[in-house]
């Protein structure tokens, strides 16, 4: 299993496409901070260019990251069963379960790399163009991001597991658009009228991630109580088990 | 199902796509150092078979043998001592061909970085080691493809057509390194195509599937007897004839085929003993002719036969 995980990080640290989506989203997120620091410089009464707008806006949209882990996750399987190149780990007597499960911390090494980069640059560059707006601003963003990436960990994972499921990477895409978007979509409507739906929907993912209601001069998110939190890492590690086992069930059914 | 001097032994291995039978109970048995031909038209189930060994497809029914192993996981154990090409070699695009081997390398715990280089040298990619694989030729590819097969020093390679995209000089190469390796460090080597020529200078023994089904095993020394050069006659009575070989000339490995035409293995210093035999006899002589079998015919007269 050792040698496995070591070949994923080989290979995954050796594709491109990795670092150009890391350099990408550092790229959109400076390019929010420094939006705000140019305005400031043309418009002194501006009043947006602080650390507490630019983390709070980003905290708002912790949904982003779960959409990134689906295109992480693509990046990691690297689309090997059009490919073949897992046909010759199983020709050469590895288990398909060893297989599947060495690309998760390969897949979490790189998708940690592009949110440590990126969260360090936006943060960084917000102290060091934008006016500081506080403290809490910045705690409740990295809290916040704790207690989302479980859920983001389990998009990572979604996606490779409805790959091997479904066997094409667009049917993957299409499909964790489906469970990942659609489905919390439609419980959290049904939620308006059936009591079930609403308490389901406050355990789907995407849900968590997203949601939040007005809490006095700013937005109160699942993550903003200890419970909230508990309830955010609890969902997320609840869904990177089913996924696994589901990416499991889908690798040892495959025909290559 | 133990013969103990084959390394591969299948017994009724069937492997069922839907309504389409893919492999129809097929019993095989590959010896042990030997260079296996594997013969078949496209959509015979050559590659199917090799990827059942493999593991990459799961058989509908019977089973098979690899070394000792007789099911999982200690198919996997024995797995680890074959190198294997299937269809088109399968590496990652964007990766060079050292990225891709080094990739292998260390999945497969092979020790020594030097490895990678030295199967690259082996197989003639030396000079395109830093060369992405989607940027390689089908040929090179093919060889890359051989380098990771290579690439464990495994007692069994499993070859699926391993020559398709090759130039001739290729062709003559590859086949040169495998006959090598199976010389010299005895490694069995399994390989499938349907292209007889392919194999004619290098198996040991062959195998003839069509349509899913194993209609001949045979060893290199008898489809030579079959095939080369030989005698056909016609005569008015056939059977009578026969007898008469038998008697007056003590042949044995004559054969009558079904429309009544005789063949004969090789040619005898005087040809007209066989005139004589039945004009003696007063049986009417139709044709005599000196004739060469090549693999091919002899391919083709199996698979017409299978198909009646």
């Amino acid at each position: 299993m050792t040698n496995c995980i070591k070949s994923e990080f080989y290979r995954v640290f050796q594709t491109r496409s990795i670092y150009l989506m890391t350099g990408a989203c550092l790229a959109a997120v400076l390019l929010i901070n420094v939006g705000l620091w140019i305005m400031s410089v043309f418009d002194e009464n501006f009043q947006w260019a602080t650390t507490r707008f630019t983390f709070s806006l980003m905290e708002g949209y912790m949904n982003i990251p779960l959409f990134l882990s689906a295109v992480m996750g693509g990046l990691i399987v690297g689309d090997e069963l059009k490919h073949r190149t897992v046909n010759n780990s199983v020709a050469f007597g590895l288990s398909r379960e060893k297989i599947y499960l060495s690309k998760v911390p390969a897949g979490l090494a790189a998708s940690a790399l592009c949110l440590l980069v990126t969260e360090a640059g936006y943060i960084g560059s917000g102290y060091l163009l934008l006016k500081d707006g506080g403290a809490e601003y910045t705690l409740s963003l990295l809290k916040g991001t704790a207690a989302c990436a479980p859920a983001w960990i389990a998009g990572l994972v979604a996606v490779m597991s409805l790959y091997y499921l479904t066997g094409s990477m667009s049917a993957s895409i299409w499909s964790w658009l489906v469970i990942m978007v659609a489905v919390p979509a439609v419980v959290s409507v049904l939620g308006m009228k059936f009591a079930f739906c609403e308490r389901l929907s406050s355990w789907l993912l995407y849900t968590m991630v997203s949601y939040c209601v007005p809490g006095g001069d700013w937005l109160l998110y699942n993550w903003s109580t200890g419970a909230g939190v508990l309830k955010c890492l609890e969902a997320g590690f609840m869904g990177i088990l089913l996924f696994t086992a589901l990416g499991i069930m889908g690798i040892r059914r495959r025909e290559l | 199902m133990n013969d103990g001097n084959a390394i591969i032994q299948t017994r009724q291995l069937t492997k069922q796509y839907g309504q389409a039978l893919a492999l129809d109970h097929v019993d095989l048995s590959i010896p042990k150092g030997s260079i296996y031909g594997l013969v078949g038209n496209n959509g015979a189930g050559k590659t199917t078979l090799l990827k059942i060994l493999l593991g990459q497809v799961f058989p509908s029914f019977g089973g098979f043998r690899l070394w000792e192993a007789q099911e999982e996981p200690a198919w996997r154990k024995n797995r680890r001592r074959c190198g294997a090409i299937i269809e088109a070699p399968g590496f990652f695009p964007h990766m060079t061909a050292v990225q891709n081997l080094e990739y292998y390398r260390i999945q497969r715990g092979i020790p020594g970085k030097e490895k990678v280089m030295e199967k690259l040298e082996e197989v003639g990619l030396g000079d395109a080691a830093r060369k992405k694989f989607r940027q390689m030729s089908l040929g090179m590819k093919q060889r890359l493809g051989l380098a990771l097969a290579l690439l464990g020093e495994p007692e069994l390679l499993l070859l699926d057509e391993p020559i398709n995209g090759l130039d001739p000089a290729g062709i003559m190469e590859i086949r040169a390194l495998l006959q090598k390796l199976n010389r010299e460090k005895r490694i069995t080597i399994l390989i499938s195509s349907h292209i007889l020529a392919e194999l004619e200078n290098m198996a040991t023994d062959y195998g003839f599937l069509n349509r899913g089904k194993m209609i001949q095993q045979i060893s290199a020394k008898r489809l030579h007897e079959l095939c080369g050069i030989y005698m056909q006659i016609r005569v008015t009575e056939p059977e009578r004839y026969a007898a008469l070989l038998e008697r007056e000339l003590h042949l044995t490995d004559y054969k009558v085929l079904p429309d009544g035409t005789i063949h004969i293995p090789g040619v005898p210093e005087d040809v007209t003993v066989y005139g004589k035999l039945a004009v003696e006899q007063g049986i009417g002589l139709l044709a005599l002719e000196r004739r060469e079998m090549h693999l091919e015919d002899y391919y083709m007269h199996l698979t017409e036969r299978a198909e009646q």
